[in-house]
């Protein structure tokens, strides 16, 4: 960490190496970060670029008391990555409060799944729910932060990420099973 | 078998890493960045140009005019006015009663005052031969406004270097009042010595500013509207934009554009000229937007499948559909995007008769001002204020070839064709450009200041 604000220290002096070396340690985050919410690999490498570009460019507006590096780096890749959904006019959000029943994952998802296999999962959810998923359960993001972000409301998103965790938990048993049932074979 | 919770799926997800080309990427970046960094360093020669060229004009402009005119108004005239009064006690000192102190310039009173009124009605002469700009202030029956040498440096005979400093002073309505100022001008004995020569020179002068005027091409004020058909280029240079900016560019067609022009004219040679002023215009375009709204909505069915798996399980799952809903909707607008700024030029005219003369010119112009009117459509397909989209302040650079024909002494019509071209984008992104290329008529008139 204290290497991180180091460096960074030389990044906001316009140092070129420095760069580099703040690119070289946060590269691989932030492209995971990409690639969460960005499907198309030529989509996923424009907000990856655009992420660095803003962090380089506009390196002043870090703010080291709001919160870490890190997470800052985290949060301009995910409005990147947001930004072109928008373009792409991929997130379609619907903004109604669906009946389905919600169940809550911590008590009814079971898998021995790999980390590969549940990230493959992941990624098949659509755009919309993937978002939402992504937005909630790994950046941590609250439903009002969220509806915020994405201009629905909270009640929406929570409806969403309900119908997103359903999708999804019915994906992993299925493959759950299929996968039992080629190690029985 | 394990159970997954909100933390689980989270160190899985993250937890995930896949190689990518991170040297080819981070080229990119790189390139990127000193793009940027390069872009920001030109648009502030750019602007420090512009601002410097433009004090340094109006500096010129204002000032020059200014030496000019006190060189005419006040130094010439008043160094000539007394050398004529020393003429005459040049003349006095010939006839044997030569003041041997300045006190006795007072005696000499009478010669005086005859040789004023003879070297004023000469000035006036000459100054009306000329069509010099000198203000003759003094006169015999009526003094008004005279300013009196307090120093004169004179080296040689009838050389004057640098301007003479000046008392201005208010005197009656009587010449006598000036004659009998003349006492108070030190070194008056000097002018004795250097006059003889003065007049003539006095006479050279303005023959050769006469001259010089009439060789050039007079300054000029020009009023001048313009009317051009706009073709605007889109150019992304990031491909998630390109849909976006397709989208745009099939719903905007190109109208017409207008604009106004102010300028000073300020001759530097015989046919070239320096151009200076504002510039007003708006450019129309019209927006027609056909877009749909797709909503999409997952129901449930009547159906249901029954299924057994390999285990002898059997699975219900209900049957659902989606149901889509698509509304179109289509919209026409007619955009304005107004610009107001500063022009910076040259100009270069060919006399071809009495009457008629070519002109070719080049004119940058600065925007600082640049806000739009209309809708367009935003990153999520959404009609939106197209003003947010534009920025704030533009570059162009135009060219423009013409006639001028001469109405009347001072006035002139011009009449020609320019062609107006974007330099910086009317977008506010950097992924974005936007430019746009005018081709039109021009229209106006002009004032040749002499």
């Amino acid at each position: 960490m204290l290497r991180l604000q180091h460096i960074w220290q030389k990044v906001l002096k316009g140092d070129a190496n420095a760069q580099r070396k703040l690119y070289q340690m946060t590269s691989a985050e932030i492209m995971n970060i990409c690639r969460r919410y960005l499907s198309k690999q030529e989509f996923c490498q424009d907000a990856f670029q655009e992420t660095y570009i803003k962090v380089f460019t506009k390196s002043a507006h870090y703010n080291s008391k709001k919160g870490t590096l890190s997470a800052w780096m985290a949060k301009v890749a995910v409005n990147e990555c947001l930004q072109i959904l928008r373009k792409q006019k991929k997130l379609v959000l619907l903004d109604v409060i669906s009946d389905v029943h919600s169940p809550t994952t911590d008590e009814d998802v079971i898998s021995d799944l790999s980390a590969e296999e549940i990230y493959a999962e992941v990624a098949r959810l659509a755009d919309g729910y993937r978002t939402i998923f992504n937005l909630y359960v790994v950046e941590g993001y609250n439903h009002n932060e969220i509806g915020e972000m994405l201009g629905i409301s909270p009640v929406s998103s929570r409806s969403q990420l309900s119908r997103a965790k359903l999708i999804l938990k019915e994906a992993i048993r299925k493959k759950t099973k299929t996968v039992s049932y080629e190690a029985a074979q | 078998m394990r159970q997954l919770n909100n933390q689980e799926y989270k160190d899985a997800l993250k937890s995930v890493h896949k190689d990518f080309d991170e040297t080819g990427l981070w080229q990119n970046i790189e390139s990127q960045v000193e793009k940027k960094q390069r872009k920001n360093c030109w648009v502030w020669i750019v602007r420090s140009i512009l601002s410097i060229s433009t004090l340094l004009f109006l500096w010129f402009v204002v000032f020059t005019n200014e030496e000019q005119k006190a060189h005419f108004s006040e130094s010439n005239t008043i160094v000539e006015v007394a050398s004529d009064a020393a003429i005459s006690m040049t003349d006095n000192s010939n006839s044997g009663s030569q003041p041997s102190k300045l006190e006795n310039v007072s005696t000499s009173k009478e010669i005086i005052s005859s040789r004023v009124k003879q070297a004023t009605s000469e000035l006036a002469t000459i100054e009306n031969e000329s069509g010099a700009l000198s203000e003759v202030s003094i006169s015999t029956g009526n003094a008004k406004h005279q300013n009196i040498v307090e120093n004169v440096v004179i080296v040689g005979e009838n050389k004057i270097i640098g301007p003479a400093q000046y008392k201005e002073k208010k005197f009656g309505t009587n010449y006598q009042d000036t004659l009998q100022s003349l006492p108070q001008i030190e070194h008056l004995q000097l002018f004795l010595e250097a006059t003889p020569r003065l007049l003539s020179r006095k006479r050279a002068v303005f023959q050769a500013i006469k001259e010089k005027r009439q060789s050039m091409t007079p300054s000029f004020f020009s009023v001048t509207s313009q009317l051009s058909m706009p073709a605007t280029q889109y150019e992304v240079r990031r491909a998630s934009d390109a849909s976006w900016v397709s989208d745009a560019a099939n719903h905007t067609v190109d109208l017409y554009s207008l604009g106004v022009s102010v300028n000073y004219g300020l001759a530097l040679t015989d046919n070239f000229t320096m151009l200076a002023g504002l510039h007003v215009g708006r450019r129309t375009n019209r927006v027609n937007i056909s877009f749909q709204d797709i909503t999409t909505k997952t129901v449930e069915t009547d159906s249901a499948i029954y299924l057994i798996n390999s285990f002898g399980e059997s699975q219900f799952y209900k049957g659902e559909q989606i149901e889509t809903t698509t509304l179109t909707s289509t919209i026409q607008n007619y955009n304005h995007l107004y610009t107001l700024g500063i022009s910076l030029g040259g100009q270069y005219e060919m006399q071809l008769t009495d009457k008629v003369s070519c002109y070719g010119n080049g004119v940058l112009h600065y925007n600082p001002i640049q806000f739009a009117k209309g809708i367009a459509i935003n990153e999520e397909a959404k009609v939106d204020e197209f003003s947010q989209f534009t920025s704030g302040q533009s570059l162009a650079i135009s060219c423009g070839l013409g006639m001028n024909y001469r109405l009347n002494g001072t006035t002139d019509l011009t009449a020609g064709f320019r062609y107006l071209s974007d330099i910086t984008s009317r977008y506010n992104s950097e992924f974005i450009k936007v430019t746009s290329q005018s081709l039109g008529m021009e229209l106006g008139l002009r004032f040749r200041l002499r």
